[in-house]
C-alpha cells in the first residue's frame, strides 16, 4: 500500500467536512493509505502574511517540521494551504534570513526541521502517482453526459504551484477520464475571492457571479472545484449572490474528489454528497 | 533607516525588484478587484517609488487584494506584486491608526487572535468573533447561512486546538517580538 502524510487543513474538518469524506473515500478505495500529519495547525491562509511575515513563515513551517518526523510525500487537498507550504519551502531556500529566523525560532522551542517533505497538492498527486491510465480502470458508472466545467482556482496553479497557470489542463483531463463532458471554460483559474466574501463581500460578489454566469452560458450542470474556498464561496454564497444580481437557475459546486468517488461506484452519502448548500440531486440523477 | 520608500520596499523578501517596474499595467489589467481601486497596482508601485509613503498605507486598496497571484504570474518583468502587497499590509497593519476599516480590521484580529491562541481555525467561531469586534447585528445577516451550514453538517461549534499550545503560542509570540521581519 502507498502511504502519504496527509495535510487536510482546517477546512476539512469543519465546513469542507464533504471534501475530507470524499478524499478518504476515494484514497481508501484506491489502496492508497493516508496518514494525518500529527497535531498540525493552521497555515494562516493569506491572512497572516498580510499581518506578519514572519509568523506567516512559522505556521506552515511547524507543519513541515512535524511531516518531516514521518516518511512519505505530504498531500494537501486545499489550494491556500498548498500554496502556504510550499512557498515557506521556497523561501526558506532563496532567503537566508527567513532561513535562520525560523530555524532559531524553532531552536527555542523544541522544534527540528530534519527534512523538508515534498509538499504536493491531492490533484498532482493523483495525475502524476495515480495516473489517469488507473483511474479509467477503477471508473465502473462513467459520468456519461454530464457536462461540468473544471475550475481550478488560482493559488494551485500561481507561481509555484503545477500545470498551466492560465488554461489549467488537469482537472480537465480527469473529469474526461471519469467520462463526464468538459466544457470550455475561460475562467478556470480566475479568483473566487476568498476571504473578501467576509470583509468586502460586494467584491467577491461580483468575481463568484462572473465564474457562474458564464458557467450557466456555456451549459454547465456543475462546476467541478479543487479547494474549499473556491466550494464555500461558490455554493454557499450563490443564494445571496442570485438575489443580488436577479440571476436564475442554480449550479452545484463540487469537488473533483466527490466526482471521482461516484464513478467508481462509491455512494453518495460515503462522498458527503448531500452537504452541498445547492443540492447536486437533479445534476447526478443520469448517472447514479 | 531607509533612504526612502522605494528601499524599504525592497528589503523585504518579495520586494526586491520593484524598481524593474515599466509601467506597464500588466497588473492592473490582471486584478480581479482593481476595478474597484483609487490606486490600482501600477498606480501604487509608481506612488512607492514618488516616496508617497503615507498615501499607500492608508489606502483600502492594498486591503483589495485577493492574493489571487494573477499580477505576479504575468508580470513581464518579475516583479511579484502580490508579495509588496504583503509587505504593504504588514507595514500598513504595525502602524495601526492607519488601518480605519473596522470591517477589515475586525477580520484579521479575529482570525489572527484564533490562530495565535489555539493554532487552528473554526469558522463559525470565526465569525462570531468577527461580528463582536464589529457589529453584533452582523450575526443576524450570518444566521440564515450559519443555519445551512449547521443543518448540513457543515458546521462545528467545538473550539478546534492543537495539543501542543504551549509550543505553538511560543514560536508566534517569537515571531512576533522580532517584528515579523
Amino acid at each position: 500500500m502507498v502511504a502519504y502524510q496527509y495535510y487536510p487543513g482546517c477546512s476539512l474538518h469543519a465546513s469542507a467536512r464533504d471534501y475530507d469524506e470524499s478524499v478518504r473515500g476515494v484514497l481508501g478505495h484506491l489502496a492508497i493509505k493516508l496518514e494525518e500529519v500529527p497535531d498540525w495547525n493552521c497555515c494562516g491562509a493569506t491572512i497572516t502574511p498580510s499581518l506578519n511575515q514572519l509568523q506567516s513563515q512559522i505556521l506552515p513551517a511547524r507543519n513541515l517540521a512535524l511531516a518531516a518526523e514521518n516518511r512519505g510525500d505530504l498531500v494537501v487537498p486545499c489550494n491556500a494551504c498548498y500554496m502556504s507550504l510550499k512557498k515557506v519551502q521556497h523561501n526558506m531556500v532563496k532567503y537566508k534570513e527567513i532561513r535562520e529566523g525560523v530555524i532559531d525560532i524553532f531552536s527555542q522551542a523544541g522544534l527540528s526541521l530534519t527534512g523538508m517533505p515534498e509538499v504536493r497538492h491531492l490533484l498532482e498527486m493523483i495525475m502524476e502517482d495515480v495516473g489517469l491510465a488507473k483511474v479509467k480502470e477503477m471508473v465502473t458508472k462513467p459520468l456519461k453526459d454530464l457536462k461540468i466545467v473544471s475550475y481550478s482556482g488560482c493559488q494551485l496553479v500561481r507561481p509555484l504551484g503545477f500545470d498551466d497557470p492560465e488554461d489549467p489542463q488537469a482537472l480537465d483531463q480527469l473529469m474526461e477520464a471519469l467520462g463526464a463532458k468538459v466544457l470550455p471554460f475561460s475562467q478556470k483559474s480566475h479568483c473566487c475571492g476568498s476571504s473578501l466574501m467576509t470583509t468586502q463581500p460586494e467584491l467577491a460578489f461580483k468575481m463568484v457571479d462572473s465564474i457562474l454566469e458564464e458557467a450557466k452560458k456555456v451549459g454547465a450542470e456543475m462546476v467541478v472545484v479543487t479547494c474549499p474556498m473556491c466550494q464555500l464561496n461558490l455554493d454557499a454564497y450563490q443564494g445571496q449572490i442570485n438575489n443580488k444580481f436577479n440571476r436564475t437557475g442554480q449550479l452545484p459546486i463540487i469537488y473533483f474528489t466527490q466526482l471521482m468517488g461516484l464513478a467508481m461506484g462509491l455512494s453518495k452519502s460515503q462522498l458527503g454528497i448531500q452537504r452541498g448548500i445547492v443540492s447536486s440531486n437533479k445534476a447526478l440523477e443520469k448517472i447514479v | 533607516m531607509f533612504k526612502d520608500f522605494t528601499s524599504e520596499i525592497m528589503s523585504y523578501p518579495g520586494g526586491e525588484k520593484i524598481t524593474a517596474c515599466m509601467q506597464c499595467g500588466t497588473c492592473t489589467g490582471s486584478c480581479p478587484t482593481s476595478h474597484a481601486m483609487q490606486y490600482t497596482p501600477r498606480r501604487l508601485i509608481s506612488l512607492i517609488r514618488a516616496n508617497q509613503r503615507d498615501t499607500v498605507l492608508q489606502s483600502l486598496d492594498i486591503w483589495k487584494c485577493a492574493s489571487c497571484y494573477s499580477c505576479t504570474t504575468r508580470c513581464p518583468r518579475g516583479i511579484k506584486f502580490t508579495d509588496i502587497m504583503y509587505i504593504l499590509k504588514n507595514l500598513a497593519w504595525k502602524e495601526q491608526s492607519k488601518m480605519e476599516n473596522k470591517n477589515i480590521a475586525g477580520f484579521y484580529n479575529a482570525f489572527q487572535g484564533l490562530i495565535e491562541k489555539r493554532g487552528r481555525m473554526n469558522e463559525a467561531e470565526l465569525i462570531m468573533k468577527y461580528s463582536f469586534q464589529t457589529n453584533p447585528v452582523k450575526l443576524l445577516e450570518f444566521a440564515p447561512l450559519g443555519m445551512k451550514m449547521l443543518l448540513k453538517g457543515r458546521a462545528a461549534f467545538s473550539a478546534p486546538s492543537v495539543r501542543n499550545q504551549v509550543q505553538l503560542q511560543k514560536i508566534m509570540k517569537l515571531a512576533q517580538e522580532r517584528g515579523g521581519e
